[in-house]
């Protein structure tokens, strides 16, 4: 047990790494798995057997939680979401979960709206809105 | 208390949550082990102040020590050490970066050292990696693969999650059947 709470979170314990690290959102992740699927499917008639469970359990998963499948939309959604100056962690958050509207984005980001960093109602709005249409001409 | 609130709102609050809980239908989970943590995480780490986060793939490089004997010097060096590195590091999990899902590049491969004696020689490696970290206090989407009256199992990517009963809801109740399921007592 010790060993773990060298590792907890809360109490800011987290390997350097992280602190660097960049928050990746699952259609990023599943965009990558898929590429890396393919270069091995190239090399070898059968690729499943040389990737590990890990691997396989993570490209089902991100597959089914993706919410952006093309490359160009998905692109794009980092894009939009970069122009507003969010967290790492923000970004993802709202990339993955894709909230409808703005009390959903707040209830699932509080930290959007504190700090007074200018996000109000309208610019989340929009955010949204825009996010929204990358979604429907995907 | 602050844990019971979280769990509540696990399975009360919209939208972030299923009402009733099915093999394969997906949940949104509160990663909690024995302690909350979720109103101390905000004031204290900007980076992870969120806690309603589903930020668990993270793109970090990492380091390694690769030890290759001799026999493996020659043109294919590189190759070789990168395959090695694949094989031994892909798929594995450690407390410090969580699951390695996949290897994304090579970033720098160092002076090898020959070693006093073996005649190996250690490679310090930099690479790319996707890994899967959760984080106390995150809450993540899963997939429920079982139901019984002991609980419920979920899985969310490589990480398998156990629910006991005892930390679901009073309201949800088993039904064992065809489909065993836990459901609200509005039959929701």
């Amino acid at each position: 047990m010790s060993g773990e709470e060298e590792e907890n979170a809360a109490e800011l314990k987290i390997g350097d790494e992280f602190l660097k690290a960049k928050c990746l959102m699952n259609c990023e992740v599943s965009l990558i798995l898929e590429h890396k699927y393919e270069q091995l499917q190239q090399m070898s008639e059968d690729p499943m057997n040389q990737v590990s469970q890990v691997f396989e359990k993570s490209l089902q998963y991100v597959k089914r939680f993706s919410r952006y499948k093309n490359p160009d939309a998905v692109r794009q959604v980092r894009e939009l979401l970069s122009r507003y100056q969010l967290a790492e962690f923000e970004l993802c958050v709202l990339g993955n979960l894709c909230p409808e509207t703005v009390e959903e984005a707040i209830a699932m980001v509080p930290s959007i709206k504190s700090r007074g960093r200018g996000h109000d109602d309208e610019a989340i709005e929009k955010m949204l809105n825009d996010m929204s249409l990358i979604k429907k001409f995907e | 208390p602050p844990h019971n609130t979280t769990q509540h709102n696990l399975f009360d609050s919209r939208p972030l949550s299923v009402q009733r809980v099915n093999p394969s239908t997906s949940v949104l989970f509160c990663w909690t082990v024995d302690q909350p943590a979720t109103s101390r995480l905000e004031p204290l780490c900007p980076l992870l102040g969120s806690t309603l986060a589903g930020k668990m793939f993270f793109h970090i490089v990492l380091e390694r020590n690769m030890q290759l004997h001799p026999r493996h010097f020659g043109r294919d060096l590189r190759e070789k050490l990168v395959s090695k590195l694949m094989k031994d590091v892909e798929g594995t999990c450690s407390g410090r970066h969580g699951f390695v899902v996949a290897i994304t590049g090579i970033e720098n491969v160092g002076k090898g050292l020959i070693r006093d004696g073996t005649g190996f020689v250690t490679f310090p490696v930099k690479y790319q990696c996707v890994v899967f970290r959760p984080f106390k206090g995150e809450i993540l989407e899963a997939v429920v693969s079982m139901v019984n009256k002991m609980g419920f199992f979920a899985e969310a990517g490589p990480v398998q999650i156990f629910v006991s009963n005892h930390l679901i809801p009073d309201d949800m109740e088993f039904q064992s059947g065809d489909m065993p399921n836990y459901t609200t007592s509005d039959g929701s």
